[in-house]
Formats: C-alpha cells, structure tokens, sequence
C-alpha cells in the first residue's frame, strides 16, 4: 500500500489551480464576448448613423422599398433603408445589422425653413393696411403698392413701425408647390385613387379602444364604413391612415398620434387635443380651445370644378403647430379660404392659394402667404387689412422644419421627430 | 508489502505541480494575449470622439493629432455621388501599428 499523503495535498493544490486556472478562463471568455458585441453595437451604431446621413442627404432617391446598401463597397457594413412621403413630411428607416445583433430608427424629416420673411402677399395691384396694434417682425414679400397703415372702425396704427423687416416686391401668385410630393398627397382621396385596386396595406376598419401601427411596420390603411363617421372614445397612433368617403366628425376624447386623415370634409370638436395630418376636398373645420402640437398638417386641396368654397376654419382659441394649408390649382371664383378664430396661435406656416381671413387678436409665429386678406367688420368687407394681428417671423422656434411640398432652394433636410 | 516512498511520493507530487503549472501559465497567457488591450479600446474611443466632434464642428479638413502616444489621422473624401456626403475615415496607429479604424459617413450643412 502506498502512503500518499503529499499527493493528496499535490491533488488538492492540482484542483484549486485547475479552478482558478477555469475561472479565468472564463473570465476572458465572458470579457472577451462583451467586448466583441460592444464593437459590433459601436459600429452598427456608427452605421446607423451614416445610413441616417444618406437617408438626410439632398441627392437621396427614395425607394418605396427597404433599399439594402454596402456603405463602403467591402462587403462588410450593409444598411437596410426605406423612405416614405408621410403626408406632408417623410418618413425615413434605418436598420443595421451584424450576426444576432440588429439596431434600427424611424424618424420623421422636414426641411430647413430658413426664409426671414413674416408675410408673403401676392401682388393684386392693392396694397396692404395695417390699423390697430398689428405687429409685423420680419421681412414682408408685398405688392409694389406697397403698405400703408389706415383707419379702420375710428382707430388708427398705434405702432411705430409698419414692418419690423426689408420690404421686397411679391409677385402674381404664391410659391409653386413641389408637383410629385401633392400627387402623392393626393392619390390617397377617394375622388382619386383607383378603386378597383386597394391600396397598399388596406384593411378593413374594426372599431375598437386603440388602434396603433408601428412605423417599423408596413403601413396600415383603413377605409371607414359610412357608419362610423365619428371617430370618438378611441386612440389611434403609428403607420395608419384613415379614409373616409363623406364628412369625418373627430370629437375632443379621440387622441391621434402621427396619423394620416382623409376624407371630403373634416370636423373637429371643441378640445380635441393631438398631432396629426389632416387632408380634406371642402372644408377642414375645427371647434373652440384645440391644440395641435408639431407637427400637424392641415390641407384643403380644392378639386378642379369644384362649385364651393374650400375652408379651413381654426376655432376660437386654438392652437396650431404646424401648417395651414388651401390649395387650388387653377383660380376658380370661390378661392379658398382660412379662417383664423379670435385668440388663436399659428405657429409655423400658413398658406392660402387664395384668401385668408383673421379674427383678431390673432397671433402668428411664423410665416404667412395669401392672395389676399379678408375681414368682415360691421357688414363692411375689408380687403388686405390687418387689424390686431401679431406675426412675427422671429418667434418662430429655430427647430422648425417645413415640408418638402414646398419648392425651396437650399432647403436643408433635418430630423424633425422620432418615430416609434 | 510495499511500504511507502517518500521519494517515489515527491516525485509524482512534483511532476504533477510541473505538469498543472504549465497547463495554468499556459492558459493565463493565452487570456492576456487574446484579450483586446486597453491602448485599442482607448485608441477606438479617441477615433470616436473624433468624428463626433468632426461632424459637430462641421470640420470637414484632413487633419493628425497625436495624443497620449496614439496618433490619430483623420481622412474626409466625398461619398460616392452625393454632393452633400463625405465619408470621415480615423485610423489610430501606435509606433507606426495600428491600433483601430474608424468610418463614418456624415451629412454636410448645404448653406456651406
């Protein structure tokens, strides 16, 4: 028998260094493999911004599908990118890839709004009036008739200054709009798209509590049935859109998030409070005390032919973030018309093809095109007066990001929202 | 009956040391030359930090800097056919080896 009692101690000593000796082992192991995956999130990370930067990119064609490109031609970053016109604005997704690894954004784009003006008049051989406490800061793009300040009801201009900016000459008729981004806008009214072929992602509407879409997900149409004309007591948010054939009446308790709204017309009640794009043929009319956060789109695009007059009309005080929009292609006798309420806030952009009307005191931080300014006052109409009217091009947030629908130059493309 | 060695004993106990410490010193090099080494990582975080502020100054000019001995040498070429694109490239070296590269493509501002 042999006595081993210093093998049993070297057995001992042998199992506690193997132990130490598998711990470290796996120590590296485990250091190793977080170390890996941190310079795969790293670069994926950086890749994700790059496809950002190409998304974001002036000379970028959009594809309807995800477009998968190999950022340096080495076979070794690839990047899945899609972007989409998302009513007035863009859509835009990233997603980067590495093994199990994967990183992706969504997020809205606009562009610059770099223009100093506070008002654009088109020029009707009439000048513009301002009377009362109207405040104009910021450049004015007026009639060569130029602006003069009047009375109106007894009272005269009380400021000192008629426009706190340069003055130069406007001309016939407003900025054109960008043709391929309002054909897109518009293929999604009923007058326009073809019937006999559904549109991509259309489904049929189920009314329920919420109804939500992720922007990650292909997007989701949804033509409302004649019987559910009112939108109330229901959440919807994400990739959706919504169409009606005849009038949508949306109360104050619906919340709309990021979604797209079409129908002939458009009501909104008194309080309703969200931030979404509406798109109506007639008229687009809103109630009392609403609040339309950034960014919110609101657009009456007249029909040619069309014997009324298309409207936008912002309730008593309101507030919009966003843009008002009226749009006619062709002059008709009824131009279109927004109608800003008593105690509202724009701002952002309005623009009419046509007439705008404002209750005062209305305030605009931002900038304001027209044909021309109506007021109506004692059974007098007044044409291209301003009275109590605040619009200053200085107060509009430097963050602010315009819509590709309007033809700019150097319009500088930005990340306006993050998308979920 | 065998009675018990005490040589034949120091011997097995002592190859058997002999044999667990090589496996031990063996294994404990292997980490230390396969871990990634703190000059990389510093070398990477540096490139990084590079093109962030690169994008953010909006400096889009060919430059080399020299920090804690990592020399780090940053290269801005256009981006295919996009006007408005470069691609910043930063290449860490340490004693003429390189330690990390980087690429970024970024967007530039068009009012420049």
């Amino acid at each position: 028998m042999i006595k081993a009692a210093a093998l049993h101690i070297v057995i001992i000593i042998a199992l506690v260094i193997a132990i130490i000796s598998a711990s470290l082992l796996s120590v590296a192991f485990f250091y190793r493999l977080g170390q890996q995956q941190k310079a795969r999130m790293d670069r994926l990370g950086s890749n994700l911004k790059s496809g950002t930067a190409i998304l974001l990119s002036a000379n970028y064609e959009a594809a309807d599908t995800l477009a998968v490109r190999d950022l340096f031609e080495e076979g070794t970053d690839s990047v899945l990118l899609f972007q989409q016109q998302w009513g007035a604005f863009t859509m835009n997704t990233v997603r980067v890839f590495q093994q199990q690894d994967t990183l992706q954004h969504s997020f809205l784009s606009g562009g610059s709004f770099t223009n100093t003006a506070a008002i654009y008049l088109a020029d009707e051989d009439r000048p513009l009036s301002v009377s009362g406490s109207t405040q104009i800061t910021g450049d004015g793009e007026l009639p060569k008739s130029g602006l003069k300040q009047s009375y109106i009801d007894g009272k005269p201009y009380v400021g000192k200054e008629l426009i706190k900016g340069k003055i130069t000459s406007s001309s016939r008729t407003l900025p054109d709009l960008q043709e391929t981004v309002l054909k897109t806008l518009l293929e999604y009214f009923p007058d326009t798209a073809k019937e006999s072929k559904p549109m991509p992602g259309e489904q049929e509407w189920k009314p329920r509590d919420s109804v939500a879409n992720s922007f990650y997900q292909p997007q989701q149409v949804h033509r409302l049935k004649p019987s559910h004309q009112l939108l109330s007591g229901i959440t919807i948010k994400g990739h959706i859109v919504l169409i009606s054939d005849t009038t949508l009446t949306i109360a104050s308790d619906a919340k709309l998030e990021d979604v797209l709204v079409y129908a002939p017309a458009i009501i909104i009640k008194d309080g309703f409070k969200g931030s979404c794009q509406l798109f109506a043929r007639d008229s687009i009319v809103t109630g009392k005390n609403c609040d339309f956060s950034y960014p919110s789109f609101a657009g009456v695009f007249k029909p040619a032919g069309s014997k009324i007059q298309a409207k936008i009309s912002l309730g008593e005080g309101s507030h919009f973030s966003g843009i008002l929009l009226s749009y006619e292609k062709e002059r008709s006798d009824l131009q279109t018309l927004i109608a800003i309420g008593k105690n509202s806030m724009v701002k952002g952009e309005v623009v009419a093809t046509g007439f705008i009307s404002m209750e005062a005191p209305v305030t605009v931080y931002g900038k304001v095109y027209a044909k021309r300014f109506i007021m109506q006052r004692s059974g007098v109409r007044y044409e291209n007066y301003l009275v109590d009217v605040i619009i200053n091009r200085t107060l509009l947030s430097k963050y602010y990001l315009s819509s590709p629908l309007f033809k700019r130059a150097d319009q500088d493309k930005h990340i306006l929202r993050w998308l979920k | 009956m065998l009675k018990a060695s005490t040589l034949l004993e120091v011997i097995v106990a002592m190859v058997i040391i002999l044999v667990i410490f090589t496996l031990a010193i063996g294994i404990s090099s292997n980490v230390l030359i396969a871990s990634p080494s703190i000059k990389k990582q510093q070398a990477q975080a540096m490139a990084d930090g590079l093109i962030a502020s690169s994008i953010s100054e909006e400096n889009w000019n060919d430059e080399q800097m020299t920090k804690d001995d990592i020399v780090l040498e940053k290269t801005v070429l256009p981006y295919g056919s996009y006007s408005d694109l470069v691609v910043i490239t930063v290449t860490a070296t340490q004693q003429g080896k390189q330690l990390s590269q980087l690429r970024q493509v970024a967007k530039k501002s068009c009012h420049e």
